[in-house]
């Protein structure tokens, strides 16, 4: 039995409520809290600490990062950009990590293709990001050492913000987080395994 | 007008710390009709304030990183965002100090009600009978004045009391107990049990503190997983739910929180006549006089609180004619490895949350053979997998692997639930060379001197951990895996000092007052009205997590506690 999170909180507060007295206003409260946090929705982002080139630079690098496909939105839709822009206003380290990578890569930029990150079409712009991710994998960066660090980054928190928005999460297939009566692994996956146990000579 | 001094109030029984021991001497005092004060340094926890139980990354701004992104940094909570309050291995102004020619030491502090329950994995293993003559066994370490006999009927009043999962199974290693049953296997485990098997290693159902049945106003469990976060149904053990409320209920319990105890005092002749803490809330000191002491600070604290209480009758400390306390301190041997199982790509997905942690383990299986292993004792094995919660860093793999763009969303979806991880969890043997003392410079916050660590792993338990290390790697073979790079190293990978949180033996029990402090019922033999209820009080430190036993020696105690106190002797 698998139910919806509001029925989720309904149970938690009436679990609660059995479980000793005196709780029930506070377990009440709480539930109340959850369920107005759910209806809360983002309206437009200002940004707090990145300009509005910057940002516009992080959202294209979060869609470059984990681009819209069939199976979930891009980093964008996650608020990739916002997360980072909200963490660089509470933190000096990451602001200046950004500040400093967004005037590198600007500047590489320029020097390739003579134009901003955002400014250039986006073949310059993947064109970029492939001789970074070289550039990591091959240990040294060279003259782009600055360059796949910051892009490190850039891709840590885009890939965190989209895996922990709702697209994210469905888009692996997490389905738990919820109130169950029983536990039980499906049949389907426990034929499987004894199929791979099988292969494996298990 | 002259003030006058009102009589000091002399309380029956005092209890410092409210974590298992604690927590467990207070609700069986109470319960038995005896008035308890409970001193606990921390704050009272308020479950529907701090649990985050059931809360999805996106409903914080940070998404768990924590303001600021600390998390990238290394910094915040030690077991992140979403789990529950307990504690940390640095808290502001308690500092300790670690010797310079010996092995690192991490020391976790919980500073409110209910201690490391809040936070602890909840796996919850007897002791087998071998384990209290651990000497007789291989000449090593040394016995308890106790056998399994003695603790067995508390195992079952603690079992009983807090819920546990469990399954019966004839297993020396793994006595079995009074068990809820537990959950079915996840599908993962179902692999790795059959890798197990063909090991000849035991595979059995997890005991764990978690109840699957409802008890005592407690609902059963929800199978959300998220045992780590609190519990808001109390549906797993932790102190300050399942015994402090209880026992606040009996209104014979007092709870003074934010009481940072200081020293014991003395009445010159042996006795103990109560402790001096600081109020932290107005750094006043205050005084507390009691018939009964009972110290359930943690090992270490509990020791600390010993050591610094010099005495005219007690000048090593109270409770200290022997000088073992501080000494023979112990942790858990830890070695872990994960790995990557290809085999698990295709896995139909599925609700793998269960009933928070794994729901089989592998209990110690080379305990009638331990000449061949080639090392002393033995460990037991964690097992992790499945499809959690997606979080900060759950894909940080992936994106490296596959650089950005589709790819990396291809390489998430793929690799998601593939991982499985080992962790051996092993018993270190009591030796010389670690052992706590009083700094002779360094004071906290309050004024209070601070421990100072000395901590060495032996060739036992160094052995030990290359064996774990040898066994994780054949299990990840088994499943067609690929170990992870960085736990590839050699048995060096053994845990850091204090690292597992299970810190036992600086306050140890046994029939020779010459070389030991308590007797087998947690009382000092030098001041009989003192007892500690903490992991202390260990001998040995067995594979079992130590636990449930603090349970039940505390329970133990708490009976005879009573019992003495009625027949008029303390």
């Amino acid at each position: 039995m698998s139910l919806s999170r509001r029925d989720v909180l309904r149970q938690l507060a009436l679990a609660a409520t059995s479980a000793a007295g005196g709780f029930n206003l506070e377990a009440a409260k709480v539930v109340h809290a959850f369920v107005a946090g759910e209806h809360a929705q983002p309206g437009g982002y200002a940004p707090r600490f990145l300009t509005a080139h910057e940002f516009a630079t992080v959202a294209r690098l979060a869609e470059l990062v984990v681009p819209a496909d069939g199976g979930g939105g891009s980093g964008v839709d996650a608020g990739a950009p916002e997360f980072i822009d909200l963490l660089c206003s509470e933190n000096e380290r990451l602001a200046e990590i950004y500040r400093e990578g967004l005037v590198w890569l600007d500047g590489a930029m320029g020097r390739r293709a003579g134009g901003t990150f955002v400014g250039v079409p986006v073949e310059r712009q993947t064109a970029m990001l492939d001789a970074l991710v070289d550039a990591e994998r091959a240990g040294s960066g060279g003259d782009l050492e600055a360059g796949v660090r910051f892009f490190g980054w850039v891709r840590r928190m885009t890939v965190d913000a989209y895996y922990t928005s709702p697209i994210g999460i469905r888009d692996v297939g997490y389905q738990g987080n919820r109130v169950l009566s029983a536990y039980e692994t499906p049949r389907p996956a426990v034929e499987f395994i004894d199929r791979v146990a099988a292969d494996l000579g298990l | 007008m002259p003030a006058i001094q009102p009589r000091e109030e002399i309380h029956d029984v005092v209890v410092i710390g409210s974590g298992a021991g604690g927590a467990t001497v207070a609700h069986v005092l109470t319960g038995l009709g005896v008035r308890v004060t409970l001193l606990e340094a921390g704050p009272m926890l308020d479950p529907y304030r701090e649990f985050k139980e059931h809360h999805w990354p996106y409903e914080y701004e940070h998404r768990g990183a924590e303001p600021g992104g600390r998390r990238y940094f290394g910094e915040g909570k030690p077991f992140g965002f979403f789990s529950t309050t307990s504690g940390g291995w640095e808290l502001d102004g308690e500092p300790y100090t670690v010797a310079d020619d010996t092995d690192d030491f991490w020391w976790f502090r919980s500073r409110i009600v209910g201690g490391r329950t809040n936070h602890y994995g909840r796996m919850t293993f007897r002791f087998s009978d071998y384990d209290f003559n651990p000497r007789d066994r291989d000449g090593l370490g040394w016995n308890w004045p106790i056998g399994y006999e003695d603790i067995a009927p508390y195992y079952d009043r603690a079992e009983a009391f807090i819920g546990v999962t469990g399954s019966r199974e004839g297993l020396r290693s793994a006595p079995d107990g009074v068990f809820h049953d537990p959950p079915p296997p996840k599908a993962h485990e179902l692999l790795i049990q059959r890798a197990s098997h063909k090991l000849g290693i035991p595979c059995i159902p997890n005991r764990r503190a978690v109840i699957t049945r409802a008890l005592n106003g407690r609902p059963a469990c929800h199978y959300c997983g998220q045992c780590g976060r609190g519990c808001l149904t109390a549906s797993n053990y932790s102190a300050s739910q399942v015994q402090i409320l209880p026992a606040l209920e009996t209104g014979r319990l007092t709870l003074v929180d934010q009481a940072m105890a200081r020293e014991i005092t003395t009445d010159g002749e042996g006795r103990v006549t109560g402790v001096v803490y600081v109020d932290k809330r107005t750094g006043e000191e205050r005084r507390v006089r009691s018939r009964v002491l009972v110290l359930a600070a943690s090992a270490c604290e509990s020791a600390r609180l010993l050591l610094n209480s010099k005495t005219r009758d007690f000048s090593s400390g109270v409770a200290n004619h022997s000088g073992v306390v501080g000494r023979y301190l112990m942790d858990t041997v830890g070695f872990g490895l994960g790995g990557y199982v290809p085999a698990l790509e295709r896995l139909p997905r599925y609700n793998s949350d269960g009933a928070g942690g794994a729901h089989l383990y592998m209990p110690w299986w080379g305990w009638d053979e331990q000449e061949r292993l080639g090392f002393p004792r033995g460990y037991h094995i964690e097992i992790g997998g499945g499809y959690g919660m997606p979080g900060i860093g759950s894909f940080g793999r992936s994106a490296r692997a596959a650089g950005y763009g589709a790819a990396l969303k291809e390489h998430a979806r793929r690799e998601y639930g593939t991982r499985v991880s080992f962790a051996g969890r092993g018993e270190m043997i009591p030796n010389d060379a670690s052992y706590c003392e009083i700094d002779p410079t360094v004071v906290d916050r309050w004024g209070i001197p601070v421990l100072r660590f000395h901590f060495r792993w032996s060739e036992h338990e160094i052995r030990q951990a290359r064996h774990m290390r040898e066994t994780f790697l054949e299990l990840i073979a088994l499943l067609g895996g690929e170990p992870d790079a960085p736990a590839r190293r050699d048995a060096s990978g053994i845990s850091i000092g204090g690292s597992i949180i299970h810190e036992v033996g600086t306050v140890r029990m046994g029939d020779d007052p010459d070389t030991s402090a308590l007797n087998g019922f947690c009382q000092a033999h030098d001041a009989p009205n003192l007892f500690v209820c903490d992991g202390a009080s260990f001998v040995s430190n067995p594979d079992k997590n130590p636990t449930l036993t603090i349970n039940a020696l505390a329970w133990r105690a708490s009976e005879y506690l009573a019992d003495e106190m009625g027949r008029g002797n303390l």
